[in-house]
């Protein structure tokens, strides 16, 4: 295994996962900031109530704006599986 | 996700089931109307009114009849609870019984059972009761009659006692209905909470988008006039709600939900105000937007921790004060 793909590997490991029904009782209580990672588009047909969108390629200029605070609870989806 | 995390977030977790695993467990999803997103809609939205005891139905009938001799009766109704209006009818009934055994001291005008008049005695008082049950339930067995001033007293019972236990029976039904009238107030107040934060989200999107131009990107002034106009008039719908949501908090909104409300109101308008430092001098600011921008101004600029009517915690004080710092830098 190259090297690169190793660091990939635990980044994405970096971030807990959080279970479907903890993210659905944490949704009806506002207990988080839901963050739509999807395109603009798709967050236009459709997306969990009350989720930011942010599309991959604009997180790092939207996040500053959006989530001014760095140790805010932030919950991420995609489409499927990330 | 990572990609947040190396921006500096704390606390980031990644739903991996994503859109398609919310979906498929009967997660409802939001969209963003056509009509909404060009700034057509009516920008006030729903009011945030909720009827904080949940007496709607009661309200409205009580504005129909507010004139009217029947005003002052149902109105006594509607003061009691239906234990009391139960009571009542109890009440009613057993003074019945008793008006019945008086009658019969008046000679032939009270009871009368298998031919003979019923006698002053206790039983004949046990019978006036029993009678009386009977013509108050409707129920009339016909094993003791009235006679003579009886009669009267039977059938005024019989009419008192149905409508009083047609109330007590109303009152149990209506009492569930407005349980269920407060639940749906709640659940569209929550929805109606979601959506602040979503527009409010799109408006900051689409002004971040067009401060391009200060950046020097020259957009067509027409463009440019149209997205700032349609952004400015959503701004200004949620601008209110915010405002109504600080000054007529009938409904408790949990702190973190209004502190987000109120951060990302403050971003918005700092965005906009930035926005309108660097317009192209041959811009022509509409009528419509200039009465949108003066509205939201003037909401926000009543947003600041010392004017709202209630004592707020410093986290969001903090927000509602920049929030007026802000408003009052826009020109």
């Amino acid at each position: 295994m190259p090297p690169e793909a190793a660091t990939a590997t635990t980044t994405v490991v970096n971030v807990p996962e959080i279970s479907r029904d903890d993210f659905k009782r944490g949704q009806k209580a506002h207990a988080f900031k839901i963050i739509d990672v999807l395109p603009a588009e798709s967050y236009a047909n459709g997306h969990i109530p009350g989720a930011l969108s942010m599309p991959v390629p604009e997180i790092a200029a939207l996040a500053p704006r959006l989530l001014p605070d760095l140790n805010e609870a932030i919950v991420a989806y995609c489409g499927k599986f990330t | 996700m990572s990609l947040l995390r190396e921006l500096g977030y704390t606390n980031v977790r990644d739903y991996r089931g994503g859109l398609a695993d919310w979906v498929e467990s009967g997660g409802a999803l939001e969209a963003l109307d056509a009509a909404q997103s060009d700034g057509l809609t009516p920008v006030n939205g729903p009011a945030l009114t909720v009827a904080g005891d949940g007496v709607l139905g009661r309200a409205q009938a009580r504005i129909a009849h507010r004139h009217g001799w029947n005003d002052s009766v149902l109105g006594l109704v509607d003061s009691m609870s239906t234990a009391q209006l139960f009571l009542v009818w109890l009440l009613m009934i057993l003074l019945s019984g008793f008006a019945y055994w008086f009658a019969a001291l008046i000679g032939e005008h009270g009871l009368v059972e298998g031919g003979a008049p019923v006698g002053i005695n206790f039983k004949g008082f046990a019978d006036a009761i029993y009678f009386s049950f009977v013509t108050a339930t409707s129920v009339g067995y016909g094993d003791v009659v009235p006679v003579g001033i009886a009669r009267a007293i039977a059938v005024a019972e019989a009419i008192t006692a149905l409508l009083i236990f047609g109330a007590v029976i109303a009152k149990f039904v209506s009492h569930r209905q407005d349980e269920l009238v407060g639940e749906i107030h709640r659940i569209t107040f929550d929805e109606r909470l979601d959506r602040v934060q979503s527009n409010l989200h799109v408006v900051i999107s689409e002004l971040l988008d067009l401060t391009s131009i200060c950046e020097g990107t020259p957009l067509p002034p027409n463009r440019l006039g149209a997205r700032l106009d349609s952004t400015v008039l959503l701004f200004q719908g949620e601008a209110r709600t915010t405002h109504d949501l600080l000054y007529q908090p009938r409904l408790m909104v949990e702190e973190g939900v209004l502190a987000s409300i109120l951060a990302n109101f403050s971003s918005a308008l700092e965005v906009l105000s930035e926005l309108l430092t660097c317009m192209p001098a041959e811009f022509r600011r509409s009528q419509s937007f200039q009465i949108a921008l003066t509205n939201t101004v003037r909401l926000a600029d009543d947003i600041c921790s010392n004017c709202v009517p209630h004592q707020y915690t410093p986290r969001l004080r903090f927000w509602m004060d920049r929030i007026q710092a802000t408003a009052r830098r826009i020109k």
